[in-house]
């Protein structure tokens, strides 16, 4: 017994010891009875010939493959697919079923082309274009009954002889004329003939044609039209085009899944190759298209600067396409670039695309504060289209923005009345109720969406959103894991879900939350302040500085980032300095409540408290930071000595408000109010159950003058590692008089207690 | 020097030898591109069992794997990461984690022995002493190769002790080790490659180690 090796010229003795070695698992054996040692030579040459051509077909379409092994994979099939038995091999595989949708047609046909493989490229076309019938012909085959085959080994069988023996191929590739052809071929084959029940296996997969009399009596001259028609390449346009448009789709869906997750530089490869190969085979239009769809997919998982490169790149193969220049105004709205944003728009305005255009400009007017423009841009593209509803959506939403809620929830409403499915107006009034703190009419609107357009991502955040403002924070952390579990790449839910974290106290989890939302949405500017807030929370104020920092610097045009940068300096202390960033923010936006209540604090803890109460609003309040706003009229009555009037307004406030957060703050300033006077049991029972580190030094507070050692014990357990100065400070006083054993010495006076807990509540 | 010896043999490893497709099949086989045209529609059923030679094995297989025959995979002990590099020129290490619970070692090849010892028609079991745990390797190693052991053996040349690859089979001596159930990809600690001389082979070997990559195992080229 001898053995040959490819690489050996002379057969090497062998053992049947060795069978169990060359064999292994071997499921490919062929026997070739009769044969002489150079047939055998020739056969084994042939066989690694077909192996590897089969293996780097299966690189070259493999999107991850490195590109030397592409590149080496084309140069070996050109030389390969000389042979037609390795052809043959190789084809007979790859029409027996489609291939998948992470298989990368356009790259390998890119490769093949640059590397003037014709052959090759050759092959790849027409798979591509047979791709639907494989599909086809597959479902066929899977779907013949069972009881046809003596098991599903002998199906598997059945299909392994269909494959090798080229049959799936032909029956792919046939015209319909041609099937019974192949048919009758599969029926004299002696290897289906040696398998159980071939004719009705065959028969029933290829059924056979009939011949219609009518269609045989057809006149020449139709016939004659019938071929010279295939002759042209009209006939074949269709299917190729069919094929073009199968493979720019998949393309397209690697390039979207590459940007979900975040994997830039290969969705920028994987957009080069998609260019080429459309440029080459459809209009202009249409790869201008493309990129344009990209740029959308790009934008909703956060990821503007790839946005703005593939608008970019839109404008430069089309110019003169209005629809391009609008997304490229977009795009550049969305990294802040605005005054381009505006040049981008005029120039889509000049290319005919009217409306969009328009509402992109007032868009952009609404980023840059510039509201009451913004308005009469909308109203006027209302006027002249009024059936847009992006501009009737757009003029809702900058009445919300400027404070007029009612006329913004009436614009709402009548757009609703207007258009039923619009789900941007369902969602949209819906967020004016909750602004408007009409929570329980927002979760029902937001449930009704929901109901009507379960698939709709921007509904569920919603709802989860009105769920935590209400306080039921097990509902909207819950609420908010479905999301993330059905909208895996959706950033909105992921930071809600830290939201929700961080309001049940659980800040180490909302801190380690917000940090792989960022690591996995680098662009995202919420999860960047998210993970600041949160810093500050936890009373690391020079981390939570420097996150602020950095998120104003790479996001100018974002507001929360100098909010949140005023309230740490606040927190820390630097009262004049968060007094200006305060300034220079309500320089820019007038309109900005968030800024003014926080300018009121900051004066308030400067004694300044005329100028704190002139700048707050005196009507009931409605919107959250109204609320916010009624809070710091009770903490400046509080400070001034008029207890009662402030216990008076954190008792409303505590009862009153439609939200929890702004009711949480009520509770503890109640609290702080009923510690100056030592009634600790009112001041427990004011705190409630809500978590937070400024609640947690409060209850030491109460629950240690109640001589509830255990309760104090507990929740000094829970923030002894904050290192919030003030917190520190006093976490030292209340341990020492209230839990430390041989306590009841105070080091402080109670006025310092009182004063060090006020602070902590207005820098919240 | 028996001691020494039994100490390298503990830290041995199963190692078997393909080609280089077949690996890079092994190590395909999560990808969905193999999974249609590899498994599923091209490699087919046709299985060694089917074939003529395959009644050769047979009487070794009885003795040895009564009833589980099918379930054994067949490598060789190494302590140097390489095989019998003539049934392939790819050796690749398996991971202990993934086989020590399910191996075990056998003197020498099982082919030869049943034909020594006269397995079949007249011996129905094996003689006791030439099987052993995968924990206890050591022992059988020194029982078998105590005798190639001379007091200035080099620690280098165990593994040359251990396993002696001649050009055909009547030169070769190892100690097989049987794997019970199938080989996966997550089970590959190491492979070691001749370096290859056609093109196709660079770009498959190339495609080898990017696979591999994330799972772990390095891709070691040699030259022999």
């Amino acid at each position: 017994m001898s053995s040959l090796h490819l690489d050996s010229p002379q057969p090497i003795p062998t053992s049947k010891a060795d069978i169990p070695y060359l064999f292994a698992d071997a499921t490919d054996v062929v026997e070739l009875p009769e044969t002489t040692v150079e047939k055998a030579g020739a056969a084994l040459d042939l066989s690694w010939r077909q192996d590897r051509a089969l293996h780097l077909i299966l690189i070259l379409l493999d999107r991850e493959a490195d590109d030397e092994a592409r590149r080496i994979a084309v140069e070996c099939l050109e030389e390969f697919l000389a042979d037609s038995e390795v052809s043959a091999f190789v084809c007979n595989r790859l029409y027996s079923a489609p291939l998948p949708d992470s298989a990368d047609m356009v790259g390998a046909l890119l490769l093949a082309e640059s590397a003037s493989a014709s052959r090759l490229d050759a092959l790849l076309e027409d798979l591509g274009e047979s791709q639907a019938e494989i599909c086809r012909r597959r479902r066929e085959w899977d779907a013949l009954a069972a009881d046809l085959f003596d098991g599903p080994q002998a199906k598997l069988g059945f299909g392994y002889v269909a494959v090798t023996s080229g049959t799936f191929r032909r029956v792919v590739q046939s015209e319909p004329g041609q099937i019974n052809s192949v048919l009758v071929e599969g029926l004299a084959d002696r290897r289906f003939q040696r398998l159980a029940n071939f004719r009705n296996v065959l028969t029933s997969w290829i059924p056979p044609v009939r011949a219609d009399r009518k269609l045989a009596q057809r006149s020449e001259e139709e016939e004659e039209d019938d071929r010279s028609y295939a002759r042209t390449s009209d006939a074949a346009r269709p299917k190729r085009s069919h094929a073009v448009f199968e493979n720019v789709k998949k393309q397209k869906e690697a390039i979207k899944q590459a940007i979900s997750e975040g994997r830039t530089a290969q969705a920028a490869k994987y957009v080069d190759d998609l260019v080429a190969y459309q440029l080459k085979r459809s209009e202009r239009e249409d790869t201008a298209k493309s990129l344009c769809d990209l740029a959308m997919h790009a934008k909703s998982v956060g990821a503007h600067e790839l946005q703005l490169k593939l608008v970019e790149l839109a404008t430069k193969i089309l110019p003169s396409d209005g629809w391009s220049q609008a997304q490229l105004g977009d795009a550049l709205l969305c990294v802040g670039r605005f005054s381009e944003a505006l040049d981008a728009h005029r120039t889509a305005l000049e290319c005919g695309n009217v409306e969009v255009a328009r509402n992109g400009r007032a868009e952009v007017l609404k980023a840059l504060g510039r509201l009451d423009e913004a308005l009469r841009e909308y109203e006027e593209v209302v006027r002249d289209f009024p059936h847009n509803v992006v501009a009737r959506n757009g003029r809702a939403e900058v009445l919300k923005a400027l404070g007029r809620l009612d006329e913004a929830l009436r614009e709402y409403e009548e757009v609703v009345s207007d258009f039923p499915q619009d789900v941007v107006a369902r969602t949209g009034r819906a967020e004016v109720l909750k602004a408007l703190g009409r929570l329980d009419e927002a979760l029902r609107e937001y449930e009704e969406v929901v109901r009507d357009f379960p698939q709709d991502v921007v509904a569920r955040n919603g709802r989860a959103e009105v769920l935590k403002a209400l306080g039921r924070l097990d509902e909207a952390l819950r609420e908010y894991e479905e999301v993330v579990r059905d909208f895996p790449h959706n950033v909105v839910a992921r930071t809600g879900r830290a939201e929700v974290l961080k309001a049940q106290g659980r800040l180490d989890e909302a801190l380690r939350e917000y940090e792989e939302v960022v690591r996995d949405f680098p662009h995202d500017v919420i999860a960047r302040n998210g993970r600041a807030e949160v810093l500050k929370a936890l009373g690391r104020l020079d981390e939570a500085l420097r996150e602020y920092e950095e998120a104003v610097r790479d996001f100018p045009h974002d507001l929360v980032a100098p909010h949140g940068r005023a309230e740490v300096l606040k927190a820390m202390g630097r009262l004049d300095e968060a007094l200006r960033e305060y300034r220079e923010i309500l320089s820019q936006f007038p309109n900005d409540s968030y800024s003014r209540n926080g300018m009121a604090s900051v004066l308030v803890l400067l004694a300044r408290y005329y100028e704190a109460l002139e700048i707050l609003p005196q009507e009931e309040p409605r919107t959250v930071d109204d609320w916010i706003g009624y809070h710091i009229r009770g903490m400046i009555s509080l400070k001034t000595g008029d207890a009662s009037s402030a216990i008076d307004i954190f008792w409303h406030g505590l009862h009153k408000s439609p939200w929890h957060e702004t009711r949480a703050g009520f509770g503890r300033a109640l609290a702080v109010a009923r510690l100056r006077r030592s009634e600790f049991p009112a001041a427990a029972e004011a705190l409630g159950g809500e978590r937070s580190p400024v609640s947690d030094v409060l209850r030491i507070h109460a629950f240690g003058g109640l001589g509830e050692i255990q309760e104090a014990g507990a929740a000094l357990e829970r923030i002894k590692t904050n290192r919030h100065p003030t917190v520190a400070a006093l976490l030292q006083e209340l341990a020492t008089r209230y839990v430390v054993p041989g306590r009841g010495e105070a080091l402080r006076s109670d006025e310092w207690v009182f004063e060090r807990e006020f602070e902590l509540e207005l820098t919240a | 020097m028996l001691a020494r010896f039994r100490e390298a043999v503990r830290s041995s490893e199963a190692v078997l030898c393909r080609n280089l497709g077949v690996v890079m099949h092994l190590v395909s086989s999560d990808s969905e591109l193999y999974g249609s045209f590899y498994d599923l529609v091209g490699m087919g059923a046709r299985r060694p069992e089917e074939t003529p030679i395959e009644v050769q094995r047979r009487v070794a297989d009885d003795v040895l794997f009564p009833h589980y025959q099918d379930k054994i995979r067949f490598l060789a002990l190494t302590l140097n990461g390489i095989g019998a590099t003539r049934f392939g020129n790819c050796s690749v290490v398996l991971k202990q984690a993934a086989i020590q619970d399910r191996a075990t070692v056998f003197e020498e090849n099982s082919v030869l022995f049943a034909e020594k010892h006269d397995l079949g028609a007249r011996r129905h079991r094996a003689p006791a002493g030439f099987r052993a745990t995968w924990s206890r390797r050591d022992q059988l190693a020194a029982a078998k190769l105590e005798g190639e052991l001379r007091p200035d053996t080099e620690l280098d040349a165990f593994p040359g002790v251990m396993m002696k690859e001649g050009a055909t089979w009547e030169d070769d001596q190892f100690i097989e080790v049987h794997i019970y159930g199938p080989l996966h990809r997550k089970s590959i600690a190491r492979v070691t490659v001749d370096r290859p001389k056609r093109r196709a082979d660079i770009g498959i070997l190339q495609d080898l180690k990017r696979v591999l990559r994330p799972l772990g195992p390095s891709v070691d080229v040699v030259d022999r």
